[in-house]
């Protein structure tokens, strides 16, 4: 298992927000959280990512367990685990260009490597997510969010991680470059062998790109399984609501809807 | 039929950097009474300003050209005091984020009493009577907690809520909404989508309705306005549009959305990007991105061309023949 996640309890003052939760993901594997806005998902992400501690159970990298890690260590397996935020603008710094966007992990992954060393890998990297050399010397806002978004899962992959959590990647992006991004995890995931934590409220995404979905409300995982099984035939009663909220089933079966304020 | 409103050949500029840009190009798209009609189309299309438009409330600096007319009244030119008119009792607009919408320093309560009372006049007492009814037509229950809240204090759910029933506080005759839901939760989100469809079927308003979400204007809109590059690339009754599209756009739109059954398979992604200058762009707007572009596209724009008697597409070669 490249994550695995046992009975994990975060508490913040007034609130459960991740309650005894159990997942795990297997390499090469896509699992998707879903759930609302609250349910716990980030804050999952958050703990997977060992930028918030859990007040219980426990959350292991590739089999080395996150807890009492410090300094060195502890930056060597986040080196194995990367995100990828919502906002590409948001996350990336509008005053470095791509190609020193790029060039800041690679510094950090390989400290010992020379500047034809590092130039090398990032044209990789920009190969590997579909920019061009004419890309490098732009800012953020010089490129389309797709192109910002295909800038932050370089830098995400810079430091050679094995799992990229993938926090509502395409919320933000247009139908059509969607597609681009989608199908470009999809080709990240085959051709490095990642595997995917991804985090997203839109279920088509979902079925398109993940094996396994859970799904997430007020902390905890109330339904786990195969995505094309979980979403044809689901068992709990929120993952159906969730289903049944899906727009793009014409006028009637808008009407029909029953599903009540929560 | 009587159209309650007319958009004709809308084109929006602005000066950037000392050169024009024009963000809408001679959209015309109507709204009969009664009718939800979606405007549907990318960052950029030129949907949102079009809407604005209807308000007259369009950002500083930009220059409306052509006609939108409500009611027979014309908007571009009229003087403050026909806006001031038309606004509420004939168009109010349901914006995309209702926790910037509200006013954050005053109560909702004051906020429904300052509009009530400014286009219906009265009395205080009869505001709170009326925001109360309204409150309960959008499915707000608790009326006095709702009145009392500031806006922080409500969930995004009960504010969009809470902002269809300020804009219904007037009786408009047109609804303009802009990206109503796209803010929500889904499950919220198909909450407002319904009660949005059921008041609009009790009271009888028209509707534009803005959207990125093509899922959403299928479930809503009996007819859709399809947007590229501030120009209508398509329009005709939904179901037709969305199951037989006509222009190649519209087809990419539809072909790059995930569907179960392109689970596992490589997404028609569209390439390319809208040229950096519209204006600079002598045939098709679309030409550079489309998969049918042939020469004359490239030196001809299209005029938008019937498809069927109620379909028009802008393309030399619309696909008239029924789902390919």
């Amino acid at each position: 298992m490249i994550l695995d996640v046992q009975d994990l309890l975060v508490r913040f003052p007034g609130v459960t927000a991740v309650d005894g939760v159990s997942l795990s993901v297997a390499e090469n594997e896509c699992f998707a959280l879903v759930g609302e806005s609250g349910c716990g998902k980030t804050t999952l992400a958050r703990t997977v990512l060992g930028l918030q501690r859990p007040d219980g159970g426990t959350v292991a990298i590739a089999g080395t367990p996150l807890a009492g890690l410090r300094g060195r260590a502890l930056r060597r397996l986040r080196a194995q685990v990367q995100i990828v935020f919502q906002n590409p603008y948001a996350a990336l710094n509008p005053r470095m260009t791509a190609g020193r966007l790029v060039d800041e992990p690679l510094r950090l992954a390989h400290p010992d490597a020379g500047r034809d060393d590092r130039r090398r890998r990032a044209e990789e990297l920009f190969d590997a997510v579909g920019l061009t050399g004419t890309h490098r010397s732009r800012y953020p806002h010089e490129l389309s969010g797709g192109q910002c978004q295909r800038v932050a899962i370089a830098r995400a992959l810079a430091v050679g991680p094995r799992l990229l959590v993938l926090d509502e990647p395409t919320s933000a992006l247009d139908v059509s470059v969607q597609a681009q991004i989608l199908n470009l995890l999809d080709r990240l995931r085959r051709t490095r062998g990642l595997s995917y934590l991804l985090i997203s409220h839109d279920l088509a995404v979902v079925r398109h790109l993940a094996d396994r979905v859970g799904v997430m409300r007020a902390g905890r995982l109330v339904e786990q399984g195969p995505s094309a099984q979980l979403l044809d035939a689901p068992q709990h009663p929120y993952t159906k609501a969730l289903l049944d909220a899906m727009p793009g089933r014409g006028r009637a079966a808008l009407l029909a809807d029953t599903i009540e304020a929560s | 039929m009587t159209e309650l409103l007319t958009v004709d050949d809308l084109t929006v500029e602005f000066t950037r950097g000392g050169a024009a840009v024009r963000p809408v190009r001679g959209v015309s798209l109507t709204v009969a009474p009664g009718e939800i009609v979606g405007v549907v189309g990318e960052t950029g299309c030129g949907k949102t300003l079009t809407g604005l438009s209807v308000l007259g409330l369009l950002p500083p600096g930009a220059r409306a050209s052509g006609s939108v007319r409500l009611d027979g009244r014309e908007i571009i030119g009229a003087p403050p005091s026909v806006l001031r008119d038309l606004r509420g009792r004939q168009v109010a607009m349901v914006f995309q984020n209702p926790g910037t919408a509200f006013d954050p320093v005053r109560t909702i309560g004051a906020q429904f009493d300052r509009v009530i009372r400014a286009h219906r006049g009265g009395s205080r007492g009869r505001a709170r009577e009326h925001a109360e009814r309204l409150l309960r037509d959008v499915e707000l229950a608790d009326t006095g907690r709702v009145l009392r809240a500031y806006p922080h204090q409500l969930s995004g759910g009960m504010l969009q809520r809470a902002m269809i029933a300020l804009a219904l506080s007037c009786d408009p005759r047109l609804i303009i909404a802009d990206e109503a839901t796209s803010a929500l939760d889904v499950t919220v989100a198909q909450q407002v989508r319904r009660l949005l469809l059921r008041l609009q079927s009790e009271r009888g308003f028209g509707v534009l309705f803005v959207t990125h979400n093509l899922a959403e204007a299928y479930d809503l809109c009996d007819r859709v306005y399809v947007l590229y590059a501030g120009q209508v690339a398509e329009t005709g009754p939904t179901a037709e549009v969305f199951d037989a599209p006509a222009h190649p756009y519209t087809r990419a739109l539809l072909d790059a959305l995930p569907r179960a059954d392109r689970a596992g398979t490589t997404l028609t992604a569209l390439p390319g990007t809208v040229p950096s200058s519209v204006l600079a762009v002598t045939g098709c707007v679309f030409a550079n991105r489309c998969p049918r572009a042939e020469e004359t596209c490239e030196h001809s724009p299209p005029p938008p061309a019937a498809v069927t008697a109620s379909r028009t597409a802008a393309c030399h070669f619309a696909d008239t023949g029924g789902p390919a």
